[in-house]
């Protein structure tokens, strides 16, 4: 376990209302009303979004959403109730509320729930940024998605038909408290880019796209000189790929993955199924449930000796990095694979009690003070090789060593069964090998495996020094549904026959 | 500073909302400005081991703004409608339109419309259910869970919505609904067996919780112990919920101006491969195929605008197996002179008199799937997605279920499933569409999982 270090920072604004004196009348209700445990967030979300379509900048918003949620915990059972209304009466109404919901979880209560303790903190976290992206004056923005788009539009001739960018950046202003006795102001900022193009020929249309990745920092991230030097790239590569032969069907292959493809992999088939809420039936009606049960745990080969991930919520910059998650639990890290064997979940308080553990990793999060938090998965990261390791080989290395494979970059297709065992994937790019060469693209290629099969194909891994992070804005679980936001850091791959194809 | 006072209570009535959409319109500066209002009360019990898990309550209101000058827009959007905040928001809008680049697709701000005479269902009970009614409708149901000895998940939730939206044009509209909404897993105490079921209606009371439940139950424990059938081309019953997961794929990809320029299975190619118009009036489906737009119907009673305030008006997209238009945003329609339709939302799909018990007793062999999942595009221009299927599915022969089956992976055309329906069982509702169970003729199913 290792506590996220709080940037020495001037804590920012929160909205003109005082809301740490609603949130200490808030807890205040809680403990009268006798539960024996209670929280509030007091939250201000403010996102701004640019999307351009060919020559129409047909988004610009910027949008704010503010509001408080109260979940409290009454003899076992839960209650949650939240409200757009920064009010003492609306504090006091919706306290009350939450109490009545509790006392109706109650009644078809078999199991008392139990939480794992937590200390009290009274602290503030920001994320460090550079430049604020909401200072950087709109017309500059504007202007650079629709130069990519003219400028992918370019190649309109040699059939690139359509053009698309965006821009996006969020501020979250967060105060959480609880009866345990913390006190938590967290500021968090992010940044995602992109740009992308599609072409249309031979009956047939095919896209290209690139991203700089969603992480949470500053609008040093966009860095327009990398956005405008992919643009030729992307164009002459959609152009190739919707001239390109089919990928094959029904074959054995091997796979070089790059980490711009690997990280929706590792999201799929070992940041969900390692979430504990789902392993213990929380999410059956809807996201699933999971393979990788607790008599699994330190038992399970999940992947091969030169396999780990970890998993974090302290590394700068990535997307799920915060000072302390959506229950008051401060930010870790810890393996989940460790030399290929399983060796831990993702955990909130509750599941964490479950299981046995004495503290949760910190995995709770909740996507707007309307919803409620649950168990999310943080950065989950692929270990790279170590140096002069007897799987560690370059991007390039791997390529020169195969004889015959299919190199894929970015994402497409993607699915996986409910319980994580079947997945099917496909990507932006593929590109046929041969002979330890890249010869040329493919296109509509997907590939197929059952999760511990594929993880234990792996033959190769990537150095340190060629990690890279991606990851999502918009990972969709629960009822309602909530949207949690991770990195997923990777190095390439290569893994050895692999189905290729879904037979239509 | 917008004149108007905070709203305090919960539910806004239609004077209310127009009156605060009217008052922001006044205040605005801009050449012309489109104001919206959403939100409402929603409440959720979520099950899990035959007991609540969570139990939420939301109270949300959000005022959205754009402001137009010339060809530039830009929108900003609050859920703090104190004064000051929705002054702010007011001007913040305004100025992000003043700087916007002008947008070659613009169009002009719409003009007063004439929504269809139906007024959408607002039932006052769903609306004011108590947490404890909640509650104790949960309660039955996990106690029927509880005493077949599965593990019952699910769960039950109540809305009530408003939308308003006004113009500076004069376009004002105003909506207000109600939905209950219903899903339900059984699974086997070890975990072999599993079934799911789905109803969605606009009142409480319309939801058949413990007959659906009790329906459910009884397909988990028949769904023990499943054989593997290998990969392949089989005939497949699709249940409405499993359906359901599929056919939405179809209507978002209706859309005119992807056919129109050759990124969709609908756009018409020349001899060159040249984008050549679109497929409207070939029949590229099963006659038994009849799609359309219908907020008024039975089942739904929604709204009849959409969130830009163009009419829902009822349309055919869909007639026997012969798609009859694309939707065509205001602009795309602008383009190619003919009249914008909206989306393809809500959908109602025809069915027939028959039960899907009817159907499987009229099928000599076939896959009966209960639930679709994960599904996703191979390819978009040609709509091949694929999927998985989950929790209970089936061997049909002679006439009856045989037995339970494990889980599979397909890769299908959707165009050639549609072509393919040779059989339709009576609709339902399933969330915010009306659907039918299907018989095709062929469905490919490319591998197979352990997982239920």
């Amino acid at each position: 376990m290792t506590p996220a270090q709080s940037p020495t920072l001037t804590p920012p604004a929160l909205a003109a209302m005082p809301s740490t004196d609603l949130a200490a009348l808030a807890v205040d209700r809680i403990r009268q009303a006798g539960c024996e445990y209670g929280e509030i967030r007091l939250c201000t979300y403010r996102s701004q979004h640019l999307y351009a379509r060919d020559r129409s900048l047909s988004n610009l918003s910027d949008n704010l959403s503010s509001g408080f949620g109260v979940r409290v915990l009454l003899d076992g059972a839960w209650g949650f109730a939240a409200s757009h209304r920064r009010t003492a009466a609306e504090i006091e109404r919706v306290v009350s509320l939450a109490v009545d919901i509790a006392r109706a979880s109650r009644l078809s209560q078999r199991e008392r729930v139990q939480l794992v303790p937590v200390a009290a903190y009274q602290d503030i976290f920001i994320t460090p940024i550079e430049i604020d992206p909401f200072e950087v004056p709109i017309p500059q923005k504007a202007e650079l998605l629709l130069s990519l788009n003219e400028q992918l539009l370019s190649y309109r001739k040699r059939g690139i038909k359509k053009a698309n960018s965006f821009l996006s950046f969020n501020r979250e202003d967060k105060l959480f408290a609880s009866s345990v006795g913390s006190v938590i102001q967290q500021t968090i900022y992010r940044s995602y880019s992109g740009l992308g193009c599609t072409a249309v020929a031979n009956g047939d249309s095919q896209s290209r796209s690139y991203e700089r990745p969603p992480l949470n920092l500053g609008y040093e991230h966009v860095n327009p000189t990398d956005l405008l030097a992919q643009v030729e790239r992307l164009a002459e590569e959609a152009i190739e790929k919707v001239h390109a032969p089919q990928g094959p069907q029904g074959v054995r292959s091997t796979l070089i993955l790059q980490p711009s493809h690997l990280w929706l992999t590792i999201h799929e088939s070992v940041g969900h199924p390692t979430e504990l809420d789902r392993v213990y039936g929380y999410e059956a009606n809807f996201a699933g449930t999971s393979f990788a049960t607790p008599d699994h745990l330190g038992k399970l080969q999940y992947a091969a000796p030169c396999v780990s991930f970890q998993a974090n919520r302290t590394e700068p910059g990535s997307r799920s990095t915060v000072g302390y998650d959506d229950e008051g639990v401060p930010a870790q890290d810890w393996p989940v694979v460790k030399d290929g064997l399983l060796v831990d979940y993702l955990t909130d308080r509750e599941t964490a009690h479950r299981l046995g553990r004495p503290h949760s990793n910190g995995c709770a999060y909740a996507d707007s003070w309307s919803s409620v938090p649950m168990v999310r998965i943080p950065n989950l990261g692929l270990e790279p090789g170590p140096e002069g390791g007897s799987h560690t080989a370059s991007l390039a290395e791997m390529i020169a060593d195969t004889e015959d494979g299919i190199l894929i970059d970015g994402t497409g297709s993607f699915s996986i069964d409910q319980q994580r065992r079947n997945f099917q994937f496909g990507g932006d790019a593929f590109w046929k090998v041969e002979k330890g060469k890249v010869v040329g693209m493919l296109k509509d290629v997907t590939y197929h495996a059952m999760t511990t099969d594929f993880w234990r194909s792996i033959d190769a891994i990537g150095p340190a020094s060629e990690r890279a992070r991606y990851g999502t804005p918009m990972c969709g679980k629960g009822e309602p549904i909530q949207l949690a936001q991770m990195s997923h850091a990777a190095v390439p791959v290569r893994v050895r026959d692999i189905q290729i194809g879904g037979g239509q | 500073m917008v004149a108007t006072s905070e709203p305090t209570q919960t539910r806004l009535s239609q004077d209310q909302a127009l009156s605060l959409v009217e008052a922001v319109i006044q205040q605005s500066q801009a050449e012309g400005v489109f104001v919206s209002l959403s939100g409402g009360e929603e409440a959720l019990s979520r099950f899990s081991g035959n007991q609540i898990t969570q139990n939420i309550s939301k109270t949300t209101l959000t005022l959205t703004v754009t402001s137009h000058f010339g060809c530039r827009s830009a929108t900003a959007s609050t859920t703090d409608f104190d004064p000051e905040a929705l002054q702010a928001t007011l001007r913040r809008s305004e100025e992000l339109a003043q700087i916007a680049p002008e947008d070659p697709e613009y169009v002009p701000l719409l003009e007063p419309q004439t929504y269809e005479p139906h007024r959408p269902a607002f039932d006052e009970a769903t609306a004011n259910l108590s947490p404890l009614a909640r509650g104790e409708q949960v309660q039955r149901v996990t106690a029927l869970s509880a005493k077949a000895g599965v593990d019952g998940s699910g769960t039950l939730s109540t809305e009530a919505q408003l939308r308003a939206l006004g113009n500076s044009r004069g376009l004002r509209a105003y909506a207000q609904t109600t939905t209950a909404d219903f899903s339900f897993t059984a699974r086997t105490p070890t975990g072999h067996g599993s079934s799911w079921g789905h109803r969605t209606a606009f009142a409480l009371d319309q939801l058949p919780l413990s007959e659906l439940s009790q329906q459910l139950i009884e397909r988990a424990l028949r769904s023990r112990q499943p054989r593997e059938l290998p990969p392949g081309q089989y005939p497949v019953i699709l249940d409405a919920a499993a359906f359901a997961g599929l056919l939405p794929w179809v209507t978002w990809n209706l859309d005119a101006r992807a056919a129109d320029e050759g990124r969709s299975f609908l756009s018409r190619s020349d001899a060159q491969g040249n984008p050549a118009g679109n497929r409207v009036g070939e029949a590229m489906f099963s006659p038994l195929v009849q799609v359309q737009r219908d907020p008024a119907h039975a089942l739904l009673q929604l709204g009849g605008f959409f969130a830009d305030g163009l009419p829902a008006q009822p349309l055919t997209f869909i007639q026997d197996g012969v798609p009859q238009t694309l939707a065509y945003s205001r602009y795309w329609a602008q383009q190619q002179g003919v009249q914008p339709t909206g989306p393809l939302s809500p959908w109602v799909m025809r069915g027939s008199d028959q039960r899907l018990e009817d159907l499987i007793a009229q099928t000599e062999r076939a896959i009966l799937v209960s639930r679709t999942w994960y599904v996703r595009y191979v390819n978009p221009r040609s709509l091949v997605v694929t999927g998985m299927t989950r929790d209970g599915s089936f061997w049909v022969e002679d006439g009856q279920i045989a037995y339970p089956i494990k889980n599979l992976r397909f890769n299908q055309s959707l165009p050639e499933l549609l072509r393919d329906i040779d059989a339709l069982s009576c609709a339902q509702r399933v969330g915010n569409g009306v659907i039918p169970g299907v018989r095709a003729r062929r469905f490919s199913f490319s591998s197979v999982t352990d997982s239920i």
